[in-house]
C-alpha cells in the first residue's frame, strides 16, 4: 500500500535519552475516515470538517501570535521584524 | 443537522461531512484530527518543521478513553470536562517535542503544548452543544481572553498534574470563560 503525508511541516521524532532524536516524515497509508457521528450524550465539542480544522488552526495561531506581540512577547508573522 | 449561524456563512466547497473536533467516537480521527491541527498551526507560526512523538499523541488519546477523569466517562462528560482533559493529558505526554519560535512567543515558547491545547480546546467550545435541563443550547459565543489572561492561562495549564484536581479545575476554568461570553449558557446565579 503505497503511503503519502497529508502535512506540510509535521514530522514524526523517536525520542531519546538524549534528547529528540531524528526526524522523520510522517506518513499516512490512508486517512481514517470521518463521519458525521455525534454519540455525546451530554453535549459534544464542536462539528467540523477537515478544512475547517486548519483554518481554525491558522486563526487560532494569528490570534496567539498577535497576544504574544502584544505583550512584547515576540514578533507577529508577517511583521516587518518577524524573525520566524 | 442544524446548521450554526458561522456555518451559514462559508463557502459552499467547505460544506463537507462533519464530525466532532475531538471525542469524535474514533480514536483515528481524533489523532488526525490533532495532527492536522498541530500541522497548521506550527506551519502559521512560520516554522519550517515541528517534532512529534506518535506514540505519544497516541498515549495521550488511550487515557482519554481508558482513564477518563469523570465517573461517568467521556460521552456523558460536559463540553468544559472534555476539553479540560483533552488539555491535561496534553500537557502530560508533551507530543510536541520542540519549542515553538521564540522570536515569536518569548519565553511561551517553551511551552508548545500548552499554547496548542489551549488554542484547540477554545476552538472546540465554540459551537459545542450543552445539555442542560431545560434542553440543549449551544456555545455560540467565542472564548476570547487578554492577551495577559492568556499568557497567564497559558503558564497555569502548562504547570497543570495528571492529577484530578488539575482536570477539575481547569474544567471549571473553561466553563467560567465559556459563560462569559454566553451568558445565556449559564444556570441562574443565585449563590
Amino acid at each position: 500500500m503505497s503511503k503519502r503525508s497529508p502535512f506540510k511541516v509535521l514530522r514524526a521524532v523517536d525520542p531519546t535519552v538524549l534528547g529528540v532524536g531524528a526526524m522523520k516524515k510522517l506518513e499516512v497509508s490512508s486517512e481514517p475516515v470521518k463521519q458525521d457521528f455525534q454519540p455525546n450524550a451530554k453535549g459534544g465539542l464542536r462539528l467540523v470538517n477537515s478544512d475547517e480544522i486548519r483554518m481554525l488552526a491558522r486563526d487560532s495561531a494569528t490570534a496567539a501570535m498577535n497576544a504574544a506581540k502584544a505583550l512584547g512577547k515576540g514578533n507577529a508573522a508577517g511583521s516587518p521584524t518577524a524573525k520566524v | 443537522m442544524q446548521q450554526r449561524r458561522w456555518e451559514k456563512e462559508m463557502p459552499p466547497e467547505v460544506q463537507q461531512p462533519k464530525f466532532n473536533i475531538l471525542f469524535s467516537g474514533n480514536a483515528q480521527v481524533d489523532v488526525y484530527n490533532l495532527c492536522e491541527y498541530i500541522d497548521d498551526y506550527a506551519h502559521r507560526i512560520g516554522m519550517r518543521e515541528i517534532g512529534i512523538s506518535v506514540p505519544k499523541i497516541n498515549a495521550l488519546f488511550g487515557a482519554l478513553a481508558q482513564d477518563f477523569p469523570y465517573p461517568l466517562g467521556s460521552t456523558n462528560a460536559s463540553p468544559f470536562k472534555k476539553v479540560a482533559a483533552f488539555t491535561v493529558n496534553m500537557v502530560v505526554e508533551k507530543p510536541i517535542q520542540q519549542p515553538f519560535p521564540v522570536e515569536v512567543f518569548g519565553d511561551l515558547a517553551y511551552r508548545p503544548n500548552a499554547l496548542v491545547a489551549y488554542a484547540l480546546s477554545v476552538d472546540a467550545l465554540h459551537g459545542a452543544e450543552l445539555e442542560r435541563d431545560d434542553g440543549k443550547m449551544v456555545l455560540e459565543n467565542r472564548i476570547k481572553v487578554s492577551a495577559h489572561q492568556w499568557a497567564d492561562i497559558i503558564m497555569a495549564i502548562d504547570d497543570c498534574t495528571p492529577q484530578k484536581h488539575s482536570f477539575k479545575m481547569l474544567s471549571l476554568l473553561y466553563e467560567s470563560l465559556a459563560y462569559r461570553w454566553n451568558k445565556d449558557a449559564s444556570y441562574a446565579a443565585i449563590y
